[in-house]
């Protein structure tokens, strides 16, 4: 290769990285700035570090409170989705039945189909069973919602452990129950730790489900409340970046420690099996 | 298979088919159902037979919400797709696959985030407006667009993901093969990635199809549709029916509408599949 195209090659990949990381690097410095510097100088470096505005975002707004209800929902939902999916996906993966491929299909179908489909009249049904403005109406939702792509991703996991290992622990006894929680689950830990990431993931991002289904302040999640800041604190954008950048932190610092199982769970082959 | 394996099975998988069953299908059902309804959320629905459909079919709104849905399709189904065959293409050749996490990071940002930080950069006074002299995300003709860069930058890195974890299947000597050959980087990529990983192509191609009409949040949290209708999807538009106008019928059937468009696509894929031998 010469000495050219490497060089457009590696620009090529500079300016991908730069567009990446710039929106960042935007919200990270006017998050640190005065607002009288903000208005002057809205896109350069902070002059002096206001770390104060963090303070400020997670003290004078409901940030905190917000973070709590955030919390909750994600470890309901994550429990949730491991007790349904789990053996869902093991059926799937590891016992002939009729109606196998056929299920397997629906479960693909579902991940296609948008919330907007079913979000009127779930809406109509969960006020009338006073599930609206409740975690367990919005753990439900978000379980509902992420179980097929959950035993999905599960699914390919379990199907690549090899039949022998379970006949042979069949053979010595051992019931489905046993072979499934002492041979299976350990063999497909990192697919049950992919789900757990991503779970935690869209249920901490989700916003149209507690926009319609939670209206009470004390009770929105992160996404919800940083959403409804703009209103109060409209001038206020060194306050509204830094809660921002609050809000994405804990799944910033997920993504930092295991971005390797967010990519394969989200963009690798396991899904189109 | 024996009662009790049966009863094992649904041990299984009922808990997950219950809660499927009474959250997704019931009420995807009932949202059809709603759209032969006349509705306003409170009083008792009245049957209207397919004329929901017709009112959405001729107000402006809709066809309005549906050509922006349509350019925004069209721009998904090209210029990310086209940015994560390049990615993918060019971290193969460098090997320097450590950028990919950082292409992927905003996809897994939530929107609402990043939604206001795009707000704060197309700002008049607080943003690129102030030296550019415009409000991108305030003037009818540039918002759209200027919410679609913004989900662009949050989208690409995942088109490149599946793009580079599918280029792994193709066999390494292939590529040496044709550098040996004196094949330069474009046939490279022309003769050996490009049908390498065409059916992953086809693959996004067709979810993107189905996702484009699901955005919601983007543009909720931008212009919740405005300025002058001009960022109005059929998503935001079925949403403000049914829970600001109080016209449930009309939004369940845009809702319909959305669900049909997504199952036509996947119709193509089979489709394609069947007929084509595209396999995936």
């Amino acid at each position: 290769m010469n000495l050219a195209s490497k060089f457009t090659i590696y620009a090529l990949l500079f300016i991908f990285l730069a567009y990446s990381i710039f929106p960042l690097y935007i919200a990270v410095s006017a998050s640190l700035k005065d607002r009288r510097e903000l208005f002057l100088d809205p896109l350069g470096f902070p002059d002096r570090l206001h770390f104060e505005n963090y303070a400020k975002a997670f003290n004078s707004t409901n940030l905190k409170q917000a973070y709590v209800n955030s919390s909750i929902l994600v470890l309901g939902t994550i429990a949730g989705v491991l007790v349904t999916a789990i053996p869902a996906a093991y059926a799937l993966a590891k016992i002939n039945f009729r109606f196998n491929s056929l299920l397997i299909g629906y479960f693909f179908f579902c991940t296609t189909i948008p919330a907007q489909l079913s979000i009127i009249p779930l809406y109509f049904m969960f006020s009338k069973l006073h599930l609206t403005n409740s975690f367990i109406g919005l753990i439900l939702l978000y379980i509902a919602s992420f179980t097929p792509f959950s035993i999905l991703l599960m699914r390919s996991y379990f199907v690549s452990i090899p039949n022998e290992l379970l006949e042979a622990a069949l053979i010595d006894g051992a019931s489905t129950w046993q072979a499934f929680w002492k041979i299976i689950f350990p063999v497909a830990r990192p697919g049950v730790i992919t789900t757990v990431v991503i779970v935690s993931m869209w249920s901490w991002n989700n916003f149209i489900l507690p926009l319609t289904f939670i209206n009470k302040q004390n009770l929105t999640p992160v996404t919800v409340a940083i959403a409804m800041l703009r209103g109060k604190w409209s001038a206020a954008w060194e306050v509204i970046m830094a809660a921002s950048i609050l809000g994405a932190l804990p799944i910033g610092i997920l993504f930092a420690i295991l971005h390797r199982r967010f990519i394969a769970g989200l963009a690798g082959t396991g899904l189109k099996g | 298979m024996t009662r009790r394996g049966n009863s094992k099975l649904f041990f299984f998988i009922g808990p997950a088919l219950l809660i499927n069953l009474v959250i997704v299908l019931i009420p995807s059902v009932s949202t059809i159902v709603l759209s032969f309804f006349k509705w306003d959320g409170i009083s008792k629905p009245i049957f209207v037979g397919f004329k929901n459909f017709e009112t959405i079919l001729k107000s402006s709104d809709f066809i309005a919400a549906l050509s922006h849905n349509i350019i925004w399709t069209v721009v998904f189904l090209t210029i990310p797709v086209a940015m994560g065959l390049i990615g993918a293409e060019l971290l193969r050749k460098t090997k320097w696959d450590f950028l990919q996490a950082f292409y992927f990071f905003p996809v897994i940002l939530p929107i609402v985030v990043v939604g206001i930080i795009w707000g704060k950069i197309y700002h008049p006074i607080h943003g690129i407006g102030k030296y550019i002299g415009v409000a991108l995300l305030g003037k009818p003709s540039t918002a759209l667009y200027a919410i679609m860069f913004a989900n662009i930058w949050a989208w690409w890195g995942f088109l490149c993901a599946v793009f580079y974890s599918a280029l792994q299947s193709i066999p390494k000597d292939l590529y040496e093969a044709a550098v040996l050959d004196g094949a330069n980087n474009w046939q490279e990529f022309r003769y050996i990635t490009l049908p390498g990983i065409l059916p992953t192509i086809v693959f996004m191609e067709i979810m993107t199809i189905i996702w484009s009409f699901h955005v919601f949040d983007w543009i909720w949290v931008t212009t919740q549709g405005g300025p002058a209708g001009s960022t109005e999807l059929l998503a935001t538009l079925m949403y403000k029916k049914a829970f600001y106008s109080y016209k449930v019928g009309e939004a369940a059937a845009i809702g319909v509408i959305i669900a049909v468009l997504g199952m036509f696509a996947t119709l193509i894929y089979y489709y394609l599949k069947k007929q084509k031998g595209v396999e995936v």
